[in-house]
């Protein structure tokens, strides 16, 4: 049937059936409609109707697709119609790396004119398609292998496109002299000629916004020379009404000046992950509001990114302006004409204040020359970069890295100090602002410095290290998790330096810096991690709570104003001094103090509730009022030491300071309770082990009562970020009244929510015995750390009606005993994190005095004793013995190894504990390969495995001797095959192993032999078979020797274990020869030894396996 | 005896379209009437090989292998080390059981007469069995006939066809027998190794013939002294 589209001609019209014509031609109207607007594709190609791309040109439709076969295509296309889409062979491949010298007809196709353009876009109706050509072109200069020269070309496609000037021509590859707005060109490779002035040119005065310049390799055949990419006009590569324009991803490299982005042509372009090389100048632009992120400008010859306005310095709309530079790389650019005007960063005089304002950062300078700015005026913002070394950049800057040079001025404060863009670096600049250093982030360098309004919070993972820390009034300084370590600190009044569960170490080094803290220093829960390594005086607010402080030996620390400690651990590994000089205030308060000397000048002190070991506390005479009581002192009371004229209270309530912790009265302790978790920890000095999650519970417990007590108040504190308060449960006998479970608010930091309780004993005479008032119970949150539960002090927020303390009774009648003998709760260890294994492990057997490796393949455990050993540790909770096991798992059995040692190694430059375990292996365990796994488990019952190896497990072996008959006395090796039997004949193993032989018999210890072995059998190629008993002997070792009459009989030629004429032909086919296979003797000849040995045997058989 | 190949057993080899051995000492009824002939080369490893060439009006000569535990099998000829015979044919290796007794043997069946002698008749069978086989490590075997002593049978010739190293020959042997009053029309022989030894055997000849002799009490009265007479003169020709 004809298609109703095409014309009927007369003879087809003869063949129709008589159709209706009317009818016909309702058909013909509501069918020829539909089928010319749908879209055609022609073929061009060989045997196609169309043989040239113009042909399909012209006879195609607005709309039309024309495919065009591989082939070679000598046309002058112009594409005169749009929409229109050419296809080429090759669309679909990335033409970048696709053609290795000249392009294959046999697989592109390729579109070589003799003259002109290969393309010319010629058409604006709608969008030009151009996808998997190769085009080879000789351009005059102003023109291009593709040209968009007499209409602009809408929304232009052109990808996967290999476009090659021709040699000579000074033409571009592309040739875009109209506008082509929204224009996607990618992953193409254009090449131009070593003449060709422009690689790609986009004309000025024309339009190319929303451009999408991506994946495309701008190269150039022949010496550096001409322009890469070009454009120039004002704002002409920019946002289009429908997206954003991006230049991406490409390559432009060889030409005098890889990308020329004109003094205004670019506009809020992102230019990233672009690769500028090996041009004599990379880049020079002046963009407006563009992102030049992630390029990476290496190896040219001047410099890598030049900035410019070329040349004018009066109009601000030219040149650099607005832009972030940002996390690009710089390296070996500028090496040839070093310093002058060239480098990673050329930075050109334009007009006052354009250049100013960009921002450069976080970016990487490797060259010699990192910065070259020629604009006089104004700071180039250029901060948070790196410069190819630690202490930042060379030249106008202090330190070693790339240089900054030129005439102008470059705010290269602060940074970074490694290439992974992670330690800042101050320098001599102050930190003025907010900054958050989270996990991986530091701050180093000699000194940093935080102005009046820096706010610097450094989060867990985070970390301050610096010669000086300067705090300027106004600032302040949160250590929230993370640490910060300062070889002198200087904290002014005014100034906050907190610390939560972080860590803060002055002076590290010991240097012998001192300290002044005149601000504001609070630190909570900061358990092991404060050191006081110098001289430090505290003339400000000083408040620690729930916190280790370790202090250096002989370092002194003097209080001038106020100090106050509660709940700390204050420890020497010698003997520090603490002064509380005149005027100051000096708390501590249920501290547990080491190796200190106090002194106490000052007046305004209370110190109470304190263990001392190894301390003494010289009151002077100058003291009039301080309060020391309640505190134990290991060495007696003598270690306090009240001079003359000094007036200080000793005893409160009945007693004073003690020498035995178990003569303290009126007891007020806080004890956790034994998990429900059997994994779950509590050791024996009341340290709680628990994971995120878990339930505990911590009680109230009086003690040592001197009087009757009726009721108990307690103020308690713990920290929000570790537990949650869940409730409260009295104890029998004891009523509870709740006053307060306080917010954050009610004391400082976050160790700050707090509880007030009171409890009642029903009996108004009250009771004298120890017990349990109450159990707190509580949650573990997610954070991991330590912490504990507390008293505190009261707050100005506390309810007037609570306090810590017991109302005793004296037959009925109450009074206030307000200084009872409070004891926090051991440590709180919150763990989710299993423990560590370093990559060291072993499985070692002694086996006849070597040490044996016995997870390697091959090797055998025997009876006997085999130690496995892994290294493991765990930073928070920690390991117990008891807790680390070895087991053996067999298909039958598991074996438990016993700790036989633990000691302390470093591997990999990390300390772990090294564990050895004793597995016995005796007659009695099977055969058999086993898993050999070990467990940690640390205090908080996490649990980690670590796969060693697998063991084979064989305890009887078996040395065998073999005489093979008649062979040679010389040295030689030959594979005798052993077989081992049980009471049955069955064959349970079998090995074939090479033995060496000397003096004519050899010998080789069989390892593996199966349990029911009783029989081993020996054969070899050139002898029968011979079976022997095995007699185990108790270590699991039998002998066996196949010598004298038990030798291997030789003959047996074709191994059927048989000598007969099949071993006859053998010998006689090598009879006179070299064969070895009949060389029975090993002489190396075939000879008649060989068949005397033959012959001998004639006719015998071997035994069975 | 004559190494001259008859020409009446030309023929025979002629029409059986393998030539007997040319070592062979033929019969001088060779190719008469009344004879048969089959040439056994064992140049397969087929167990029961039919005779490779045959002139027997009565019949197809059958044999049979027994190898043997110590026997070779079959020498293949394309075996990497294999001894396939003088004619490299292939050959049979046969030896004793593993307590070296006899087990391993060929044996063969032969028609020689047109059926089971007749009533008041029998059979005079003359025999002529021609063996090529090896012998070093492996002997020559021995020939039997099954109703026949080993006294009953000749040895008329052996010689020797070839050598190889280390020590072997291959050898031929022709053995004669006259099996007198015989009833049936099949005689069975066999070639088994000596005790304790192996036999490679290469190549077999078989002739036979026969003569219908009148039952003894009916003939021998009339007959016996020409009986007597004619054998005299036969030896005499022999000699």
């Amino acid at each position: 049937m004809p298609r109703l589209d095409q014309p009927i001609h007369s003879d087809q019209a003869e063949a129709l059936p008589p159709f209706d014509v009317k009818a016909l031609r309702l058909v013909a109207t509501i069918l020829i409609f539909p089928t010319l607007a749908a879209a055609d594709t022609l073929n061009v190609g060989p045997g196609e109707v169309h043989l040239t791309i113009q042909s399909a040109i012209d006879a195609a439709s607005p709309g039309d697709s024309i495919n065009v076969a591989a082939g070679l295509y000598p046309e002058n296309i112009v594409v005169s119609k749009s929409p229109l889409t050419l296809t080429g062979a090759r669309a679909g491949d990335d033409a970048r790396g696709r053609v290795s010298g000249a392009p294959d007809p046999a697989t592109e196709s390729i579109i070589a004119p003799a003259s002109g353009p290969a393309i010319e876009i010629a058409s604006s109706a709608g969008q030009i398609s151009v996808s998997g050509f190769s085009l080879a072109a000789a351009p005059m200069a102003a023109s291009g292998v593709v040209t968009v020269e007499s209409a602009a070309a809408p929304a232009l496609e052109f990808s996967n496109n290999d476009v090659r000037v021709a040699a000579g021509s000074t033409g571009s590859a592309m040739w875009l002299n109209r506008s082509a707005e929204n224009a996607t060109i990618s992953r193409n490779l254009f090449v131009a000629a070593a003449e060709s002035v422009q690689g790609l040119f986009f004309d000025g005065p024309d339009s190319f916004d929303g451009l999408h310049f991506i994946d495309n390799d701008v190269l150039r055949d022949g010496p550096v020379g001409g322009t890469g990419f070009f454009s120039d006009g004002v704002g002409n590569i920019g946002a289009s009404a429908s997206r954003s324009p991006m230049i991406s991803g490409n390559r432009f490299a060889g030409h005098a000046l890889g990308f020329n982005g004109g003094s205004r042509s670019l506009e809020g372009v992102e230019i990233s992950g672009n690769q500028f090389d090996s041009n004599t100048g990379g880049m020079a632009a002046g963009p407006a509001n563009c992102v030049l992120r992630g390029n990476h400008w290496q190896d040219n010859s001047q410099y890598g990114l030049r900035l410019t306005s070329f040349g004018d310095v009066a109009d601000v709309t030219r040149g650099a302006r607005d832009c972030l530079i940002e996390g690009n790389v710089f390296e070996n650019n500028g090496a040839v004409s070093s310093p002058a005007g060239s480098g990673d960063l050329r930075i050109d005089d334009q007009a006052g204040g354009t250049q100013q304002s960009n921002t450069i950062r976080d970016n990487t300078f490797l060259s010699t020359l990192a910065v070259f700015n020629n604009e006089p005026t104004g700071d180039i913002a250029a901060a948070y970069n790196y410069w190819g070394s630690a202490d930042g950049p060379g030249g106008a800057g202090p330190g070693n890295g790339g240089e900054i040079a030129g005439v102008g001025s470059v705010d290269f404060e602060p940074w970074f100090s490694d290439d992974s863009l992670s330690s800042l670096v101050y320098g001599g600049e102050a930190l003025h602002g907010s900054v958050v250093l989270e996990s991986g982030e530091s701050i180093g360098g000699d000194t940093l410095t935080l102005g009046p309004t820096a706010s610097l919070i450094v989060k867990a993972g985070g970390r301050v290290d610096v010669g000086l820390l300067e705090l300027q009034s106004g600032a302040i300084l949160e250590i929230e998790g993370g640490s910060a370590q300062a070889g002198r600190l200087l904290l002014a009044p005014g100034a906050v330096l907190e610390v939560i569960h972080g860590d803060l170490s002055l002076d590290p080094l010991g240097i012998g810096q001192f300290h002044t803290i005149s601000g504001t220093f609070r630190f909570f829960n900061c358990l092991g991690s404060i050191e006081i390594l110098a001289n430090t005086t505290f003339s400000g607010s000083t408040l620690g709570i729930a916190s280790d402080i370790h202090v250096a030996p002989g370092v002194t620390l003097t209080v001038l104003g106020d100090l106050s400690l509660d709940g700390c651990l204050l420890e020497s590994s010698g003997t520090f001094n603490l002064q509380v000089n005149s005027g100051a205030t000096f708390g501590m308060t249920r501290c547990h103090v080491i190796g200190a000397n106090l002194s106490l000048v000052g007046d305004d002190v209370e110190i109470r509730d304190n263990l001392f070991f190894s301390s003494a506390l010289t009151v002077f005479g100058t003291v009039n009022g301080a309060a020391v009581f309640h505190n134990v002192f290991d060495g007696g009371v003598s270690a306090l030491n009240v001079l003359p004229g000094a007036v200080v209270t000793t005893t409160v309530e009945g007693w004073g300071n003690v020498s035995d912790p178990s003569a303290v009265q009126n007891r007020l302790s806080l004890n956790f309770r034994p998990p429900s978790d059997p994994t779950r920890t509590l050791d024996a000095e009341g340290h709680l082990f628990v994971q995120p999650g878990d339930p505990l519970e911590c009680g109230i417990d009086i003690g040592d009562l001197a009087d009757k007590a009726q009721a108990v108040e307690s103020l308690l504190g713990y920290s929000t970020d570790f537990v949650a308060f869940d409730s409260l449960i009295p104890s029998a006998g004891w009523d509870n009244g709740l006053s307060e479970v306080g917010d954050e608010l009610a004391v400082i930091g976050r160790f700050n929510s707090a509880v007030g309780l009171g409890f009642a004993f029903p009996d108004p005479d009250g009771t004298l015995l120890d017990g349990e008032v109450a159990d707190l119970q509580f949650s573990a949150k997610s954070l991991e750390g330590e912490t504990l539960v507390f008293f505190r002090n009261k707050g100005l927020d506390d309810s007037a009606f609570i306090d810590t303390r017991i109302t005793a009774s004296d037959g009925g009648a109450p009074y206030f005993r307000s200084m009872p003998f409070t004891e926090n709760s051991g440590l709180l260890t919150v763990d989710g994190t299993i423990p560590e294994f370093s990559a060291e492990s072993s499985a070692i057997q002694m086996q006849d005095a070597i040490p044996v490796d016995v997870l390697q393949g091959g090797t055998f455990t025997r009876m006997g004793t085999l130690i496995v050993t892994f290294d493991s540790r765990d930073l928070l909770a920690g390991l117990d013995d008891g807790d680390v096991s070895v087991e053996l798992t067999g298909t039958s059995l598991t074996l438990a190894g016993t700790l036989a040692g633990t000691s302390t190694v470093t591997v990999g430059g990390e300390e772990y504990t090294r564990y050895a375990f004793q597995v016995t292996i005796d007659g009695l365990i099977p055969n058999g390969v086993y898993d050999v796994n070990a467990a940690a488990m640390d205090r908080s019952g996490n649990v980690a495995t670590l796969p060693i190896g697998a063991v084979e497990i064989s305890k009887r072996r078996v040395q065998v001797t073999v005489e093979p008959e008649g062979l040679v006395a010389g040295a030689l090796t030959r594979e005798v095959t052993f077989v081992g039997t049980d009471a049955s004949g069955s064959v349970l193993a079998a090995w074939t192993v090479p033995v060496g032989f000397s003096g004519g018999s050899g010998s080789v210890l069989i390892e593996g032999v199966p349990d029911g072995t009783i029989n081993l059998s020996a054969k070899m190629n050139w002898n029968l078979r011979r079976r022997l008993p095995a007699v185990f002997g108790g270590d699991g070792l039998a002998t066996v020797s196949f010598t004298g009459v038990a030798k291997l009989r030789g003959g047996d030629l074709t191994g059927n274990n048989i000598i007969n004429s099949g071993d006859y032909n053998v010998l006689a086919s090598s009879f006179p020869g070299v064969n070895p296979i009949a060389d029975i003797t090993g002489n190396g000849v075939v000879n008649s030894g060989d068949y005397n040995i033959l012959a001998t045997n004639w006719l015998t058989a071997g035994d069975p396996p | 005896m004559s190494s001259k190949v008859h020409p009446i057993v030309a023929a025979l080899g002629f029409a059986s379209a393998l030539p007997v051995s040319a070592a062979i000492s033929l019969p001088t009824w060779a190719g008469d009437p009344n004879t048969t002939s089959q040439v056994f080369l064992f140049d397969s490893s087929d167990p029961t090989p039919d005779p490779n060439s045959s002139a027997n009006p009565y019949g197809t000569a059958s044999s049979s292998v027994t190898v043997g535990f110590f026997g070779n099998g079959w020498e293949d000829p394309s075996g990497a080390f294999s001894n396939p015979g003088h004619e490299g044919d292939g050959a049979w290796d046969v030896g004793p059981a593993l307590d070296l007794s006899t087990e391993g043997m060929i044996t063969f069946d032969v028609p020689v007469a047109p059926g089971p002698a007749g009533a008041g008749s029998l059979y005079r069978i003359d025999l002529v069995f021609y063996a090529i086989a090896y012998k070093d490590l492996a002997k020559i075997p021995e020939f039997s006939v099954a109703g026949l002593s080993s006294g009953d049978i000749q040895l008329e010739s052996s010689g020797i066809l070839s050598t190889q190293p280390p020590a072997g020959t291959w050898e031929d042997r022709t053995w004669s027998a006259v099996f007198e009053g015989y009833a049936g029309d099949t005689i069975s022989m066999a070639l088994t190794p000596p005790s304790g030894s192996v036999s490679s055997i290469d190549r077999v000849e078989i002739l036979t013939r026969y003569t219908a002799i009148p039952e003894p009490s009916v003939t021998m009265l009339i007959l016996g002294p020409m009986v007597m007479l004619g054998l005299r003169r036969r030896r005499s020709q022999a000699s």
